[in-house]
């Protein structure tokens, strides 16, 4: 009785959880497609007109176009280096292995903001301010941690002994890595990238600090946008960003698996 | 014709392995038995090239293999944790070393298939590892060791992980493919039985040092020394005295038993000495039963195992310590409790000696 009772309040906590979770985004979603002029909820009928008003609006659509950009910069430098870093860190004993461990831990500990006007101070002295494949690269130095870790967590998965093999079943040493220890970790690496693109494609508070007016991002833009009237079609530009997470979901399931995040560890 | 001439390796102060040498036929089957951490891995390792010896020299099939790297030597290695390809199907991890060492590119699917078959996956060669059993695998691995029909097989403890019965059959399916195929194979396991089941000849190691060679029957009838003695079977250990050495005949006392030992078989200087005898070469005597050598005890502690008892039996004139024998019919005459009297009986020549 009491357990069918305890079991009850769980399941209603989870539902709970999950409406707080999703209902921001639901009630965007939804106020996206009202026909009207001033941002509603519940809408007060359904259109697209604000669709189509993004695709008449230039600035928006450049901005999108530089988001992308600073996405696809920030993920093909990730790759490499945040592949190689995690290689490296597992298999030796690295020399300044704390020191990396410590950056590993930064995101979590320094204030974006931090390591923004750090950012800002160097790409001043290197002329880089104002241009978009910048903010890619500073997306890129913020977030490696979790490009690191993704890879890290597909590499411990790993028989230590997978290269000895490949070597003793007559691959060389490049060889090796490229036919076994990359594809054995390519879970990971396809995991990070897509976590990259993302969350390059979001930033924001460095962005605002590395861009001018000719260089706005999507986030900038939209921040610059609220600080005046709040129009319906920011709404839409909202659902333009769930749109890009769910691809990126539906891609990591095609090539992944979801499972990933849920399964814990196997012996 | 496998050979390894005094071949050592250190990691800084310890000596992993200590000056091994060891020689194999073509076609035979080697195991290295020896406790966990006696520098199995180290030794298979260096065969295969991985790491190289501090000293010594490795030659297989004539040839010294110290300037070959691993892909360019021909040896099949089975992993302890097997390190199958977990990106590819087991068809996939079979068809690798073929693909890697330049096999015409339309026999591949032929030789796997046949490998495949010889460790009996046939149809199972669309799965990928995490989709196949524990003795799956183990066959994957194996059918990937001996696709490229290498010189040379080693197998690093590849049974440990599984259960005592998969284990055991195992075991046997290793033997039966070796024996198949004639390839010659060096297996390294701390299992005892898996040592005596599966080869033509045993090695034992302990702390890196070579402890005995030979085959099982000589490692398990006569062992080189205490180690041996006690690793291999469940041995009773007591102390004992050289009493009086004469000529063809030694007499030793063992608490207040005394004993005269048959030329042949003594061997102590004289002084303090150990004495081993094997759990299973002691009887129990029935109530007018005679042996060689009889001794009375009390039964301390009687376990039952299903096709046998172990029993532990205080024998006051031996000292305080207590003998373990087995009664291999425990449903043929009941099970004996703690406290009952008993007589035990065993022959002189069972009595191995050891200085210690
Ligand atoms: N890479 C290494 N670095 C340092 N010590 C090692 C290394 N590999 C093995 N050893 C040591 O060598 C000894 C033998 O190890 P190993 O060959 O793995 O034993 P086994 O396989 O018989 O269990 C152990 O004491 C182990 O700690
Ligand atoms: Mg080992």
């Amino acid at each position: 009785m009491s357990r069918g009772w305890l079991l009850w309040l769980l399941v209603g906590l989870v539902v709970l959880d999950l409406a707080f979770l999703a209902l921001p985004t639901l009630v965007v979603l939804i106020a996206s497609f009202t026909p009207g002029t001033i941002i509603a909820f519940p809408p007060e009928g359904l259109s697209l007109r604000w669709y189509a008003a993004l695709l008449d609006r230039p600035d928006f659509l450049r901005a999108l176009w530089r988001s992308l950009l600073v996405g696809l910069v920030c993920t093909a430098l990730a790759v490499p280096i945040g592949t190689l870093a995690a290689l490296a860190l597992a298999r030796f004993r690295l020399r300044g292995g704390t020191a990396l461990q410590v950056y590993l831990l930064l995101p979590f500990t320094i204030p974006l903001v931090v390591s923004g006007i750090g950012l800002m101070l160097v790409f001043g002295q290197l002329g880089w301010l104002g241009r978009v494949w910048p903010v890619g690269v500073a997306a890129c130095v913020i977030n490696l941690p979790f490009m690191i870790w993704a890879v890290a967590a597909a590499v411990n998965h790993l028989d230590p002994d997978l290269e000895n093999a490949a070597q003793s079943l007559g691959a060389p040493p490049t060889h090796a890595f490229v036919t076994v220890t990359l594809p054995a970790v390519m879970p990971g690496i396809v995991t990070g990238a897509l976590v990259m693109f993302i969350l390059a494609v979001n930033e924001f508070l460095v962005s605002l600090m590395l861009v001018d007016a000719r260089t706005v991002t999507l986030p900038v833009l939209v921040y610059n946008a609220i600080r005046s009237i709040i129009t319906p079609d920011l709404a839409a530009v909202s659902a333009v960003y769930v749109g890009l997470a769910l691809v990126a979901i539906l891609l990591l399931d095609r090539l992944v698996g979801l499972d990933i995040f849920l399964r814990s560890r196997k012996s | 014709m496998v050979r390894l001439i005094e071949v050592s390796r250190r990691f800084g102060a310890t000596v992993a392995v200590d000056r091994i040498s060891l020689e194999l036929a073509r076609g035979a089957f080697l195991t290295i038995l020896g406790p966990s951490g006696c520098g199995k891995t180290t030794l298979l390792r260096m065969i295969a090239g991985f790491i190289a010896p501090s000293a010594g020299e490795i030659v297989v099939h004539g040839r010294p293999v110290a300037d070959l790297p691993p892909w360019k030597r021909s040896i099949g290695m089975v992993f302890q944790r097997l390190a199958l390809f977990p990106h590819l199907t087991a068809f996939g991890n079979v068809a690798y070393p073929l693909q890697m060492r330049g096999f015409p590119r339309d026999g591949i699917a032929d030789r796997v298939a046949r490998y495949l078959r010889l460790v009996r996956l046939e149809g199972l060669g669309g799965r990928r590892p995490h989709e196949l059993s524990g003795g799956q695998q183990q066959r994957v691995a194996i059918a990937r060791a001996l696709v490229f029909e290498p010189d040379l097989l080693l197998l690093d403890e590849p049974l440990a992980a599984l259960d005592k019965k998969l284990r055991e059959d195992m075991q046997l399916e290793f033997r039966r493919i070796q024996q198949e195929l004639g390839v010659t194979t060096i297996n390294v396991t701390h299992d005892q039985r898996e040592a005596l089941v599966m080869s033509d000849r045993v090695l034992v190691m302990d702390q890196g040092r070579l402890q005995q060679a030979g085959t099982p029957e000589e490692t398990y009838a006569r062992p080189a020394n205490r180690f041996v003695a006690g690793f291999i079977g469940l041995t009773n250990f007591l102390p004992a005295e050289v009493v009086d050495r004469g000529p063809g005949a030694t007499r030793l006392r063992i608490g207040a038993l005394e004993i005269t030992l048959p030329g042949a078989t003594a061997r102590p200087a004289a002084g303090p000495i150990e004495v081993a005898l094997r759990a299973e070469r002691i009887r129990l005597l029935a109530p007018d039963e005679a042996a060689e050598i009889t001794v009375a005890g009390t039964i301390a502690a009687a376990v039952f195992e299903g096709d046998r008892v172990v029993y532990e039996v205080g024998v006051p004139a031996l000292g305080p310590q207590t003998l373990k024998l087995y009664d291999l019919d425990p449903l043929g005459h009941g099970r004996r409790r703690p406290g009952e009297p008993v007589r035990l009986g065993w022959l002189a020549r069972d009595l191995l000696t050891f200085t210690p």
